[in-house]
């Protein structure tokens, strides 16, 4: 099975062309391109851009496969990464949109699980007034308004330790509040 | 699928809010482009942050609200004076509604405190400090999204400008 070889034997398989290429593209593409959808979401903060992101690494990665050059076969993890970050440059320096790629695989690798879940907006106001003041000011500040923990720490008159941790506490709460049961009969 | 060297949360929530230097950012995203098991807590954290992120908060600021209008978001406002009653439909065709709490002396600067209470129980819903406020408009902004079906349907607002003085009260009935 394609989806439980290691990444050298993706790579091999890729490399060697032949009927087994497609599937081990596709397999690679699979264990990949929602790992480098976060880092995406992580660097753009944009949903659409990280599927460009998506398809234009996952690109990148398969033409370097297909032509041998990914030197260290068991060190993909630090290719893909370094792909990422190269093209995380380069997509900000775009004003719009990448080209969008035509490749099927990659057209379906870019389109899956996205890290964004939906949130009802009555449920997330509900849980958020369900955690103290300070924690509620430290999620706005951080996520909401994305001020730095310095900032966010002068602002609430509390040192920058201080405010990870709040911050840390405070998200799991909101996360395990949003995963309750109750959410699904409020 | 199992993971050797979990990465805590607290290191995840760190990754997400850009609170790691550039060793400990490196460290974490080269584990997380090769672990399916942390990569999916990261993405718990990531789902939760960006819901912050995206939402629409209780009391709007002016320049969010012209932003949506310029993303093209269908916003419908609905201006209140102080101490009037309102009947509010949510309209079909509107993604957001606006309550426009109007008739306030508002200077740039000014401390505001907006108070969001059940008209039926008392209950505070909602309590905002440093609210902000339009002061050229002399108004607040409270948005009223569709989801807020679920919550207490009739509420009271109460806007206090300046700590000692008597707040002005918005009741809203809404019907949806």
């Amino acid at each position: 099975m394609m989806t439980e070889a290691t990444d050298s034997a993706l790579l091999a398989a890729i490399a060697a062309g032949g009927a087994g290429r497609r599937e081990a593209e596709r397999a690679l593409c699979r264990r990949y391109a929602p790992r480098i959808r976060l880092y995406g979401l992580r660097h753009l903060r944009d949903e659409d851009r990280g599927r460009d992101l998506v398809q234009t690494v996952l690109l990148g990665v398969l033409e370097a496969s297909r032509e041998g050059r990914v030197r260290e076969p068991e060190q993909l993890v630090r290719f893909v990464l370094g792909t990422c970050r190269n093209a995380v440059l380069r997509l900000r320096e775009l004003e719009g949109r990448a080209q969008p790629a035509t490749d099927e695989v990659l057209v379906a690798a870019a389109g899956g699980e996205a890290p964004r879940d939906p949130v009802n907006a009555a449920v997330l106001l509900r849980c958020l007034g369900s955690l103290g003041d300070r924690a509620r000011r430290v999620l706005e500040l951080s996520f909401h308004e994305e001020l730095e923990s310095e900032e966010v720490a002068t602002r609430l008159a509390l040192s920058r330790g201080n405010v990870r941790v709040i911050r840390h506490r405070a998200l799991a709460a909101l996360r395990a509040c949003l995963d309750a049961p109750a959410r699904g009969a409020a | 699928m199992s993971c050797a060297k979990p990465l805590s949360w607290e290191t995840l929530v760190d990754w997400w809010a850009a609170d790691l230097d550039e060793a400990g950012t490196s460290s974490v995203e080269e584990h997380l482009l090769g672990c399916d098991v942390c990569s999916a807590v990261a993405r718990r954290v990531a789902a939760t942050a960006e819901a912050l992120r995206s939402m629409v908060p209780p009391v709007v600021r002016p320049e969010q609200l012209a932003e949506m209008f310029r993303r093209g978001v269908r916003i419908l406002e609905n201006p209140i004076a102080p101490g009037q009653t309102c009947d509010f439909h949510f309209p079909k065709n509107a993604d957001l509604a606006v309550h426009v709490l109007g008739g306030l002396a508002l200077a740039p600067g000014a401390s505001v405190e907006v108070t969001l209470r059940s008209l039926a129980s008392g209950t505070v819903l909602g309590h905002v400090e440093d609210a902000p406020f339009d002061a050229q408009r002399g108004a607040v902004y409270l948005a009223c999204q569709r989801d807020y079906a679920q919550l207490d349907h009739d509420l009271v607002a109460e806007v206090r400008v300046g700590k000692d003085r008597p707040a002005a009260r918005y009741t809203i009935l809404h019907h949806w």
